[in-house]
């Protein structure tokens, strides 16, 4: 265990030694999010603009549930968003590299990016993050802040989930690109938008199959001081926890992927 | 039973291949009740290696070279069969198989493409917990004997093939390994960079008894390194034994070849095979079962006027070729 | 035209084979109508009549995402990889071979969707417009898609002079994120900036016929939002000529 951290972090080390070979644009970069992020973020000044709120949440609010989902995704894009290419190395052979070396494979996949990679998205993620809360007027508390620090991290890891169960899909089906844009990419649409405005059926299913609401919609209650609208309360504090549960899961449907691959059990 | 490496017994792998149906109720159909096709790529393989041995495993392509190599290296599980490498059984035990043995893909490098060579090195050597002394004591011999001095430094993508191909058998080597698989080994490479290697592969099976499973496509690898070859074709081991014997069991073919005078227009001999001509040239293929060089040469002088004439052994290259064409 | 024809067959074959690709496709469409669908069922309620109509605009306009589908990263990777020589030596130019692909392509996508969405949009209620109001939304659908593809296509070309493609790109997607009703439509924008957007290309991108199709234009406005998009068809065909013939003269000048 300790040796598999060890090892991860000096290949991620070794990753960033990598990218800095090459001409790296930070600004760029920076540019590209606030292009990505910006139309989107009209839009919905727009509607509030129009209809005075969505659902009841003032736009404010609705900016707040928008920069958590950008936070939580500045870090895991920073840790996973290489799993999403997982298909060409199958396809080219690189993987069967892993499988010869005495090191958990799932591990040397994580390594496979330099975390370098995403920080002008990590960095965009933080000032509009930032921004957004001084506008909602988020009080800030020492326990809210440390609260921050568990959301971020339970965040980090339900995406990081969902982007390691669409590599382990790859494993199944020799794809992967299909799944990040046809499921995971909309259902991060999803909860940019006030959970409460889809039916119960949809609510549940982001909050129990694909956890997504725990990014940004029950943590923003917290920072609002609003936990107390939910029908349960509780939900608000359970991000860290649903975020190991499927990064867990994820691992466990990849290793039987793993083991399709290989050829056993089938 | 202590000085055998590899164990393979009756090993079978069975593909099974989805068969798609067209449009989308097809494809819904093929989710719901999937049709498969089944493709046998070895087909019942049996062989055993010595510790110290260097074995030529060859055969054209799709012949299931690469799924045992798979199969032994732990990347893959067979359909049935035995197989014990070095008491272990791989695809049961990968890690531990992996941190014992050594793979070249000569195709794919095993090194960090951007970050200089020593870098791969000292990655490996914490991937494979290589003791400090072993380390030093390895880097330093594969360095001098390989000539790794002169781009210790320089990133791996700006290495030549030939250099990137003695690094990546370096890193191979560095944790000591009792077992390697060498795969191409020295595919794309001119001449000398070939001899290099060829040495140095030699080097490390006598030095060090390692032992040595090359597959190659180049029958000078064979002919210069190993001592005993395994030929597979379809999934089956056609040929199992010392190299020498390949050209007496399958080389009864030999190759005349005559300059006749005043180049006739048409050449024919019997008991032989004209299989090229180039004007008076002429070059006749016989089995040396059947008639012998003396008997086939007098034949000749009593049609034709024999300028010259050389005897052509079988190359064992020209015998592979025609085992793969024509099979045993 | 014969050639063109071929090339669009040629297309729709390369498309027939990804069909993981075109079936989990769908799935992300349908995602996008739940969440779209959701969110203006919130924001109209109380107001049935024009509910119905974003919810007709949002359904066709998940549609039209597949025949205005335009994957460019595949040409942009293809010029990455250095290929652009080997363009400029065929006979046929490259815009119109690329044009010919993504027809054939779309002309799949569309004819693969059409059952799931002629479900979906049976269970959701959605009616179709009657004669000529159809016919309106077809030549829309038609030139939105001359529009979509003539400008990816266009800004994919930009890469043969400039790095900064990637960036160009993102300004593109952004406008059309912003102008082309894909998130809200003209309606509910700003009424200045929607009077000016009305007369950029990109309405025609995607507001134009998914309105037309709901019912939100109609008559003389439907004609006239059909003027302009023509148009810009016209447009945007010129501007990818132009871009092609910059980037050929700069290839053949400096050599690549």
């Amino acid at each position: 265990m300790l040796h598999a951290l060890r090892c991860y972090l000096l290949l991620v080390g070794a990753q960033a030694r990598a990218q800095m070979q090459y001409r790296f644009n930070f600004f760029a970069q920076v540019f590209s999010m606030i292009a990505t992020y910006m139309g989107q973020f009209i839009a919905l000044s727009w509607l509030t603009d129009r209809f005075g709120s969505i659902s009841g949440w003032k736009l404010e609010e609705v900016i707040l549930f928008y920069a958590l989902a950008i936070l939580a995704w500045g870090f895991a894009v920073s840790l996973f968003f290489h799993l999403v290419s997982f298909e060409d190395q199958i396809r080219e052979g690189l993987f069967d590299r892993a499988l010869v070396r005495p090191l958990n494979p799932f591990v040397q996949l994580l390594a496979g990016q330099s975390p370098i990679a995403g920080t002008g998205q990590l960095v965009f993620s933080i000032a509009a993050f930032l921004w957004a809360t001084g506008r909602a007027g988020v009080v800030w508390t020492p326990l809210k802040l440390l609260y921050l620090l568990g959301v971020a991290v339970g965040s980090a890891l339900i995406l990081g989930a969902a982007l390691v169960t669409v590599s382990a899909l790859g494993f199944f089906t020799r794809r992967t690109y299909t799944f990040y844009w046809s499921l995971v990419f909309p259902a991060r649409q999803l909860v940019h938008y006030p959970l409460n405005i889809y039916s119960q059926v949809v609510q549940w299913l982001l909050t129990v199959g694909l956890p997504f609401a725990f990014i940004n919609y029950y943590p923003a209650h917290v920072l609002l001081d609003r936990a107390a609208d939910l029908p349960w309360p509780l939900l608000a504090y359970l991000t860290p926890l649903v975020g190991v549960v499927a990064f867990a899961a994820a691992y466990g449907l990849w290793c039987l992927g793993l083991r399709s691959y290989v050829g056993a059990g089938s | 039973m202590e000085d055998v490496m590899i164990t393979v017994e009756n090993l079978r792998k069975e593909f099974k291949i989805l068969r798609r149906r067209p449009g989308f109720l097809g494809t819904l159909r093929s989710l719901l009740s999937p049709e498969y096709e089944v493709r046998t790529a070895v087909d019942g393989i049996s062989f055993t290696i010595r510790r110290g041995e260097l074995v030529g495993y060859i055969g054209p392509n799709g012949a299931g070279k690469s799924t045992t190599i798979k199969i032994l290296t732990g990347i893959m599980v067979p359909t049935s069969g035995r197989v014990v490498v070095d008491g272990l059984v791989p695809y049961e035990r990968r890690v531990e198989n992996a941190r014992r043995i050594g793979v070249v893909f000569g195709q794919r490098t095993q090194l960090w493409w951007d970050l200089p060579t020593i870098d791969s090195f000292e990655l490996l050597r914490h991937i494979y917990r290589i003791p400090a002394g072993v380390y030093k004591q390895n880097l330093e011999l594969f360095t001098d004997l390989l000539g790794l001095g002169e781009f210790l430094n320089t990133p791996v993508r700006q290495l030549s093939l030939g250099q990137r191909m003695r690094a990546d058998l370096a890193a191979a080597l560095l944790h000591n390994p009792r077992l390697v698989y060498l795969d191409e080994p020295t595919i794309g490479l001119d001449v000398v960079a070939k001899e290099r290697i060829r040495r140095f592969i030699k080097e490390i099976n006598r030095e060090r008894g390692v032992t040595i499973i090359l597959t190659t496509h180049d029958m000078q690898d064979i002919e210069k390194l190993c001592e005993r070859m395994i030929l597979i074709d379809h999934g089956r081991v056609v040929y199992d034994g010392p190299v020498e014997e390949v050209k007496r069991r399958f080389g009864q073919h030999r190759i005349l070849v005559v300059d006749l005078e005043g180049a006739p227009e048409e050449v024919s001999v019997e008991g032989a095979e004209v299989i090229r001509r180039e004007n008076g040239r002429v070059w006749l293929r016989f089995n040396r079962d059947e008639i012998s060089a003396a008997q086939l040469i007098h034949r000749v002088g009593q049609r034709y006027n024999i300028v010259d004439l050389t005897l052509e052994e079988p190359e064992i290259e020209g015998i592979i070729a025609r085992i793969y064409e024509e099979g045993v | 035209m014969r050639v063109f024809a071929a090339l669009v067959r040629q297309g729709m074959k390369v498309m027939l084979a990804y069909q993981w690709e075109n079936y989990m496709g769908l799935v992300g469409n349908f995602a996008f109508l739940l969440l779209f669908s959701a969110l203006w069922s919130a924001l109209l309620r109380g107001d049935p009549e024009a509910q119905a109509r974003m919810l007709s605009y949002v359904f066709i306009g998940q549609l039209l995402q597949n025949w205005t589908f335009t994957p460019t990263w595949e040409l942009a990777g293809r010029f990455r990889m250095g290929d652009v020589a080997l363009e400029l030596a065929k006979p046929l130019s490259l815009p119109v071979r690329v044009l010919g692909d993504f027809l054939g392509r779309n002309i799949v996508r569309v004819l693969r969707a059409l059952p799931a969405f002629a479900a979906v949009g049976f269970l959701m209620g959605i009616r179709l417009p009657d004669w000529p109001q159809f016919g309106f939304f077809l030549l829309s659908a038609g030139l939105a898609w001359v529009i979509n593809a003539s400008l990816y296509v266009g800004i994919t070309l930009i890469s043969l002079w400039t790095t900064y493609f990637d960036q160009a790109h993102q300004i593109l997607d952004f406008l059309e994120g912003v102008f082309s009703g894909f998130y809200v439509p003209l309606w509910y924008m700003p009424p200045a900036l929607a009077a000016i957007a009305t007369y950029t290309p990109f309405p025609g991108m995607f507001f134009t016929p998914a309105a037309i199709f709901s019912g939100g234009l109609q008559g003389a406005e439907a004609l006239s939002a059909l003027a302009v998009q023509a148009l810009w068809a016209g447009g945007s065909l010129l501007i990818l000529y132009g871009i092609w013939l910059g980037g050929v003269r700069k290839m053949t000048v400096m050599g690549g």
